[in-house]
């Protein structure tokens, strides 16, 4: 039994209009609001939807402006994650220049999407991106669907420092992830679909509590079921609220270089 | 917001009610790990964790290559942990008739007293189309003898797709049928619920890794609550997720208790 409210943070929640979507995943900020609240989630990590599905810099941009037009009195703290490209082709500042780009807007995270916005993860094109954020500090998350399992390896060999968190592993993937797992720190894992058999405990048992970070997957998943993943765990309280919540606050970036 | 939320959050048990997991295997699978221990009695100890009263299981190697197997299993499950087990009879399109005949008799028969609830195929796995000839000796017996049927379901496969079994309901209306996962994708659930709402003798099942957003409000709204069942592919999956997911859904606590366990217990003639 959980004794005492967890400090929920999702990691994982999309805001906005999705190229691919039916109609019941199409919440508004306020809707988003009111079901993080229904499930007592006081803290979330947004990307916008359009980042990802049409242009990075008009999504973060637009999600910045939803942000600061929202206004509710007890609303979760929403935390913007931005959807960001490797340098490269000029479409996205690099190194110090992607810092302040992130400083000033308040990102607490970045968001990449290889696949879908077609690059390659490795060092040749990857480096100049997660190298700086590596440095500094900032958390990048990266869908399961979004890298293979050899390229999370390499990247992972390559920038031992970064924190990179990925979203929406399943319940499958245990064979691929474990050795990740006990072969770079800075891996860490989202929960709202790793719904495993106590997938929780065996994670929690074999790499420590620290390795996991609660989401949702909204608004594609309702956001009930992982939360009740974390409440119903047979672990230490302290584990629940390491999972709940405060490893992820911890490795929220701040808005300074390490 | 709701009593089964307020116990879910605090992660309280759910003894007191009637849960009722409709949609369980057992055993290990080929295709990945399953950290938490398979078998029946880790079963029992994740359903303890929860307060689920019972799961009905088609082991695992029933909907792989050995139906006999499965259901020598799951019987024996069902004694050793009397009322929290029950058994499916797994059947497979691709063992001999005879086999078949024989497996339903000796787990359905007699009506009385079975030792099987009800039958589970797989039409996916075992790769042959839930309408094809093969499993009509299986339909047949159901109809006969008024089984219920679980089936795997799947939008997009055409041995599985939720739209089969409007016309296997048609050929054999006293079947009560079970859509495995809804249809599992959003086309599937399109399918499922459009094949629900035309037959009433279908009902939707819950099992899957995630619960689609607004997915059940929306099964509330068109098909009514009262064929709704609660189920989560314990081991494959947690079930302490699909929990979370029935409890905190925008729906009404009575239905809410419905799809939970009143619904199952109907269906596969459980007291409660």
């Amino acid at each position: 039994m959980t004794h005492s409210p967890l400090p929920w943070c999702d990691a994982n929640c999309l805001l906005g209009p999705q190229t691919v979507s039916p109609p019941e995943t199409w919440v508004d900020l306020r809707e988003t609001v009111d079901m993080l609240q229904a499930v007592g989630i006081k803290r979330a990590l947004v990307t916008s939807a359009v980042a990802r599905d049409y242009d990075p810099r008009a999504g973060n941009e637009r999600l910045l402006e939803e942000l600061s037009l929202f206004h509710k009195s007890d609303a979760p703290e929403l935390a913007p994650c931005f959807v960001v490209l490797p340098p490269d082709t000029g479409e996205f500042p690099g190194g110090d220049a992607l810092l302040r780009y992130l400083a000033e807007a308040g990102a607490q995270a970045v968001r990449v999407y290889p696949v879908s916005h077609n690059y390659g993860v490795g060092g040749r094109w990857t480096d100049s991106l997660f190298g700086p954020l590596a440095e500094a500090g900032v958390p990048v998350l990266v869908d399961v669907s979004q890298i293979t399992m050899p390229e999370l390896d390499g990247l992972l060999a390559r920038h031992p420092l970064l924190a990179l968190v990925l979203c929406r592993p399943g319940y499958r993937l245990h064979r691929w992830l474990w050795p990740l797992l006990a072969a770079h720190r800075g891996l860490y894992l989202e929960t709202s679909l790793w719904q495993a058999h106590w997938g929780i405990e065996s994670v929690v048992e074999r790499f420590g509590a620290q390795r996991l970070v609660f989401g949702t997957g909204m608004p594609d998943a309702a956001p009930g079921g992982a939360v009740s993943m974390i409440t119903y765990a047979q672990i230490a309280d302290e584990a629940k609220a390491a999972i709940a919540g405060q490893t992820l606050a911890a490795l929220l970036w701040k808005g300074s270089t390490r | 917001m709701s009593r089964w939320w307020d116990l879910v959050q605090a992660g309280m048990s759910l003894a007191g009610e009637v849960v009722i997991d409709a949609h369980t295997h057992m055993g290990p699978w080929f295709n990945f790990h399953i950290p938490g221990d398979p078998w029946a009695e880790g079963m029992v100890r994740t359903i303890d964790a929860v307060g689920v009263r019972s799961c009905i299981a088609a082991p695992h190697v029933g909907i792989g290559p050995d139906m006999a197997e499965a259901n020598r299993l799951s019987t024996a499950a069902a004694t050793r942990f009397p009322g929290r087990i029950l058994a499916y009879c797994c059947i497979s399109p691709n063992a001999s008739e005879e086999a078949i005949l024989r497996e339903l008799d000796r787990l359905l028969l007699p009506r009385e007293n079975p030792a099987a609830l009800g039958i589970k195929i797989h039409p996916s796995t075992h790769v042959y189309p839930a309408n094809g000839s093969r499993y009509r000796p299986m339909w047949e017996f159901a109809d006969a003898h008024g089984v219920p049927v679980l089936s795997h379901t799947w939008g997009g496969d055409p041995h599985s797709r939720p739209g089969l079994f409007r016309e296997i309901a048609r050929e054999f209306p006293r079947v009560p049928i079970l859509l495995g996962h809804s249809g599992g994708t959003w086309a599937g659930a399109d399918e499922a619920l459009a094949a629900a709402a035309a037959t009433e003798m279908l009902s939707c099942d819950l099992a899957s890794s995630h619960l689609k957003q607004g997915l059940l409000e929306r099964m509330v709204r068109e098909i009514g609550s009262e064929r709704i069942v609660f189920g989560s592919d314990l081991p494959f999956i947690d079930c302490r997720a699909q929990v979370g997911y029935v409890a905190s859904a925008r729906i009404s606590d009575e239905d809410k208790r419905r799809i939970f366990g009143l619904n199952a217990a109907r269906l596969f003639g459980i007291p409660v």
